[in-house]
């Protein structure tokens, strides 16, 4: 077992292998998918964190979290309707 | 000298990093500017004689490899002109400089006659006689509005300074006095730089020298490919938003990882804006490259082989590439800065990927520059502009195995520091209310990001009773240090005018919500600040690094006791819960599980 990233785990094993979540093992899909559409999407304006946080309203928090155990998997600033960023990985090599 | 004499090389090596560090020297001690000494807004490095990147210097990252452009400007403008003891003057951001404030000056150096190399470095100049006062230009619409702009001029010709020259320059700005000095603390750094370089090639001899060269470009290639090729292929994004007059432009990038071969393409960021937020193709890549020195790099000699495995796309006309006359004088602390961002946490998600490589991970330093100027009369009738220069203190991104530091700069400017509060009173009519770091503002994590700071001044001793500032903010909707790993990014910047204030410039409030005046956000304009007002300035906090539920709970309650997190902070993103001044374990336990299952979509947060 290998990491992805501090919260992504890979297992070789069928389609190329799966990714997983790194704390609690759940296989989330094979590694020539898109991870995140296996994942829960949390959004919640930005200004919601802390008084600190006077941003505009259209600045979101999107969380992409382990449907198993709540991890945090990764974050990312966005407005609704901008689509989650790429991530993907080569693992032939 | 071959490579077969290992012990010389690494001399020559060495000596052409301390010829670089000498040069900074002497450019510090010949400045008067907060800007260039408190702040290191500088860069001094030395390039091939065909200009390509010989050896990188501290300072700016971005201008590493704009001023080898720089060079190669130069050499193709003064193709059989070049001459000895000649220093060139070169600003204009569609040849190769970053904004015209940032003036480069670019000095062969010749060895008996012959051209062996060149130095060149930059400082921001006080002004460029651009719209507004400072050179960054938030009312200009086209780059003939952001000031004296030279493709290549000469401004030393054989050793003499060419008078008519450098006069007519200073005609153009608002502050002569202030920017001769910069250029003579230039000329000053390019001679130390000329003398150093030929005091080592006459030690050693040029053939040994040119070696030495080649050698270590040509390594660096070597050892970064090897590097490459030891991390995992894939794909990553990164997405900035840059807000301004609330319409946010989109920096766009995709990294692609193949082999020993890394492709940045800026597909799907905004178009080019009629505010001079946009930046130059070289500008870009710039901003690309300033990262990869020091995330990928920090043990390899920065030089011209780092950059020939890396490739840039950028289509004409978007916010990254602009096409002339489109204005750029905002370029640096906007799409540059943006583009630095995008690309260090595409790096770090490369980096995350691998095993070995993962500890070199970050999240975003310092997100967004305050870009703020000020100017006027001061306390000895001076008409005066400057940067307090907080703008350098910075935010460190939270890391792998480590918190963000607080205040804690930025990755593209190694050595940048803000000046003390009494240096800036001394020579502006201001009194600073306080300046302290900002609870709350570094983003969440398992480490969290550093915070950034806040402070607040009012007039002092000022003869007009009046003192201006530019401000062209991003960062303001949308923050910009994100973070990495499920982090969260750093609190956003914020800036305020206090108008009208019952105690007047008596004020003595230690908090922005103790300023009982009109409080009035400002963003991107010209303004004065009054003698009954105070002006209030907030600047981001760095990215948080990992799911902030993972974070150690002694660790929060540490924050919590430093002030450096608010108790509701600590409960509602970390999860922990205190009790007096220490951690509720069982409390946090059930906290923190609740919020997990509420995550995971089994339940609702406690």
């Amino acid at each position: 077992m290998t990491q992805l990233s501090t919260s992504l785990s890979y297992a070789p094993g069928k389609d190329g292998g799966r990714i997983g979540c790194r704390r609690c093992g759940h296989e989330l899909c094979a590694v020539t998918e898109r991870w995140k559409d296996h994942a829960r999407i949390l959004e919640r304006p930005l200004r919601e964190l802390a008084a600190v946080y006077t941003t505009g309203p259209d600045a979101l928090l999107r969380e992409f979290a382990c449907p198993a155990c709540g991890l945090v998997l990764d974050s990312e600033v966005a407005r609704r309707d901008d689509p989650p960023l790429v991530e993907y990985f080569q693992m032939s090599r | 000298m071959t490579q077969d004499d290992p012990i010389t090389f690494e001399i020559i090596r060495h000596r052409l990093f301390r010829t670089i560090e000498e040069a900074v020297i002497t450019l510090k001690q010949v400045s008067g500017s907060a800007t260039t000494n408190e702040g290191h807004d500088l860069m001094v490095s030395l390039y091939t004689r065909d200009g390509d990147l010989l050896m990188g210097g501290v300072g700016f990252l971005h201008h590493l490899t704009s001023a080898a452009e720089a060079c190669k400007a130069i050499i193709r403008r003064f193709a059989g002109e070049v001459a000895p003891g000649d220093i060139y003057l070169l600003n204009d951001p569609y040849t190769a400089a970053l904004h015209t404030s940032d003036v480069y000056l670019v000095s062969p150096i010749h060895d008996r006659g012959e051209l062996v190399a060149w130095s060149a470095c930059f400082v921001h100049v006080n002004d460029i006689g651009a719209i507004n006062p400072g050179g960054f230009s938030p009312q200009a619409r086209d780059i003939f509005s952001e000031g004296f702009s030279s493709p290549g001029i000469r401004i030393v010709s054989r050793g003499r300074v060419c008078r008519d020259v450098i006069d007519t320059l200073l005609n153009m700005v608002r502050s002569p006095e202030m920017v001769a000095l910069d250029i003579r603390s230039m000329i000053a750094c390019n001679n130390v730089a000329r003398e150093r370089l030929l005091v080592l090639i006459d030690r050693y001899g040029r053939d040994a020298f040119e070696t030495v060269s080649t050698v270590l470009i040509r390594k660096s290639q070597q050892l970064l490919e090897e590097r490459l090729n030891a991390l995992p292929d894939g794909c990553w994004q990164a997405r900035q938003y840059m807000d301004v007059e609330g319409e946010p432009l989109i920096i766009m990038l995709t990294l692609r990882k193949i082999d020993t071969r890394l492709v940045f393409d800026f597909e799907g960021s905004s178009p080019q804006s009629k505010y001079g937020v946009n930046c130059t193709r070289w500008a870009a890549w710039g901003g690309l490259m300033a990262p990869v020195f020091p995330l990928l790099c920090h043990d390899i000699t920065w030089n011209e082989g780092l950059l020939r495995p890396i490739e840039m796309k950028a289509d004409p006309g978007l916010v990254v590439n602009c096409l002339r006359p489109a204005p750029v004088s905002i370029a640096t602390t906007a799409a540059v800065q943006a583009v630095n961002n995008a690309s260090l946490l595409c790096l770090s998600k490369m980096l995350a990927a691998s095993d070995r490589f993962r500890p070199e991970s970050t999240a975003v330093w310092h997100g967004s520059h305050l870009c703020l100027y000020q100017f006027g009369k001061n306390q000895h009738g001076h008409d005066i502009i400057g940067s307090t220069t907080e703008t350098f203190g910075g935010a460190g991104g939270g890391r792998y195995l480590r918190d963000g530091i607080d205040i804690g700069g930025e990755i593209p400017n190694p050595i940048s520091r803000m000046a003390n509060v009494e240096t800036n009173e001394a020579v502006m009519p201001i009194r600073y209310l306080f300046r302290r770091r900002l609870r709350d503002s570094g983003g969440a994590g398992r480490f969290r990001g550093g915070t950034g700071g806040e402070y607040a001044w009012v007039l002092h001793d000022a003869p007009e009773g009046r003192f201006g500032f530019v401000v062209s903010g991003k960062g303001i909707d949308f923050p910009m240090a994100h973070g990495l790993s499920g982090g969260y990014p750093g609190a956003p910047g914020r800036y305020v005018v206090i108008r009208d204030m019952d105690s007047g410039g008596n004020n003595a409030s230690k908090d922005l919500h103790d300023m009982n005046g009109r409080h009035e956000p400002v963003s991107w304009g010209v303004y004065e600040v009054g003698p009954r007002d105070a002006f209030y300035v907030r600047w981001n906090g760095g990215g948080g690094y990992g799911d902030p539920l993972e974070r150690e709970p002694e660790a929060v309650a540490r924050d919590v006791r430093e002030g450096t997190v608010s108790r509701d902070v600590a409960r509602n993103l970390y999860g922990v819960m205190m009790s007096g001044d220490v951690v509720d374990l069982p409390g946090t336990t059930a906290s923190r599980a609740a919020m997990q299952r509420a995550r995971a979509g089994r339940g609702e947060a406690a």
